[in-house]
């Protein structure tokens, strides 16, 4: 017993008791105002040393990470560039594919002919003549004479095929003649090209009524082709009283400026009636 | 060698660009023409000794796309060539005016030789049409397009002969 009170033991007692009543005191909160009064300063020092570190080290090592990061964003830009230009070919492509879906389209539903699709690839050089280059020739089953459409109408025929291209001679052409119907009208006449490119139309007896926006479908007369092709308009009619004949211009449906693709109708047979032809 | 490897595939690029774009970019009818006019520039400034038979391969070819028919385009660029042979003697000291004179007269030339076989072929065309939409419009063109080919050409040629060089 003696040991048990001897001044040792009430002094660690002492001690003890102390540490376990700052620890509740700690728990239960009543030492905050103590412990931000002690650490205040410190966090503060420690604050001010660990930013002049930073800068300290950002200074020495920034110059690298600046490099590594405009080789990223060189990177970066250089991928963006690749997948614009992929986009642009996609768009491209859906575009050609369009066009072909729709020249698919105009074959189902003119089952009777044979269809070789080709792009065009050039336009002739001298500007008074209409013709233009496509891709497909001889070696695709391309044939001088035969008849080209697109899914809006008549675009030519065939002027002259080499193995892989073709020369199509468009109907705007100064030398072309096509003998058409006029669908409502019920007369047959003759739409003439021009060096500028425009359609006229002939050979329209006198007492014939055509309307303005009639219809011009191929006659299918001199063999050259099919009929029922549909060509164009009528804009306006001309008739003299001296004349033996109305003549009119015509709005083509085909747009001869932006043609991307045709059709080459391949199983029309086309008849030369040249040796007749006095 | 080099520089009618170089002259031959400068024209085929002239080529492939005046079928693909250069036919297709009108000014009412008329279109500018580089192919004729890299012919022009080539015989301004080249100095190889057989440009002639360059210039009648480069015809055949043209005329072997074109419709008009090959031997027209051939004798014009050989009539271009000779033209330019004349007019190098004559004023070489300025360059630049030695190709607008020859752009234009080649121009208007070309435009006389497409109207020719128009005549020829008994092909109906209206003659103040084909002068007022197809060949002021085309003359224009060229005469524009002209500077940029003279540069391209004459900066090619530099580069590829020494000046006074004759290869």
């Amino acid at each position: 017993m003696r040991n048990l009170f001897s001044p040792k033991n009430i002094r660690n007692l002492v001690i003890v008791t102390i540490v376990l009543g700052l620890i509740v005191m700690a728990l239960s909160g009543y030492l905050t105002p103590v412990f931000s009064f002690i650490f205040s300063p410190t966090i503060s020092t420690q604050s001010w040393l660990s930013e002049r570190y930073v800068a300290f080290r950002d200074f020495f090592t920034s110059p690298r990470d600046m490099a590594t990061l405009r080789a990223q964003n060189q990177a970066l830009e250089l991928e963006v560039a690749q997948l614009q230009t992929e986009i642009v070919t996609l768009q491209e492509n859906l575009s050609q594919a369009e066009i072909l879906y729709t020249l698919l389209d105009f074959a189902r539903a003119h089952p009777e002919h044979e269809y070789i699709a080709s792009t065009v690839i050039g336009r002739e050089i001298s500007p008074y003549l209409q013709y233009i280059i496509i891709d497909k020739g001889s070696n695709h089953g391309v044939r001088y004479g035969m008849p080209v459409v697109t899914q809006e109408g008549l675009v030519g025929r065939i002027d002259a095929v080499i193995a892989n291209a073709s020369r199509v001679k468009l109907i705007t052409d100064a030398s072309m003649k096509v003998n058409v119907r006029l669908k409502a009208a019920n007369v047959e006449g003759q739409i003439n090209g021009s060096i500028t490119g425009e359609i006229s139309l002939g050979l329209i007896p006198q007492d014939a009524d055509v309307q303005i926006g009639e219809v011009l479908l191929t006659s299918g007369l001199g063999g050259t082709y099919p009929a029922n092709l549909f060509v164009g308009q009528v804009l306006s009619m001309q008739s003299k009283q001296n004349a033996l004949f109305q003549t009119g211009s015509v709005q083509a449906v085909v747009d001869f400026h932006s043609l991307s693709a045709v059709l080459v109708i391949s199983n029309f047979n086309v008849i030369d009636i040249t040796p007749l032809t006095p | 060698m080099i520089t009618y490897i170089v002259s031959s595939i400068g024209f085929f690029i002239a080529l492939m660009l005046q079928y693909g774009i250069f036919s297709r970019w009108t000014l009412l009818s008329g279109s500018a023409d580089i192919v004729l006019l890299f012919i022009v520039a080539l015989c301004l400034h080249s100095n190889v000794k057989r440009l002639w038979v360059q210039v009648l391969i480069f015809g055949a070819i043209v005329g072997a796309i074109s419709a008009i028919p090959f031997y027209f385009i051939m004798a014009f660029y050989f009539a271009i060539f000779l033209a330019a042979q004349q007019i190098r003697k004559r004023i070489m000291q300025t360059p630049l005016l030695s190709m607008y004179l020859l752009t234009f007269i080649a121009t208007l030339a070309w435009h006389a030789l497409n109207i020719a076989y128009l005549f020829i072929k008994r092909i109906p065309f209206d003659l103040s049409t084909a002068l007022f939409e197809i060949m002021l419009p085309g003359l224009l063109l060229n005469i524009l397009v002209s500077i940029v080919i003279h540069a391209i050409v004459q900066e090619g040629n530099r580069m590829i002969t020494p000046k006074g060089a004759e290869v």
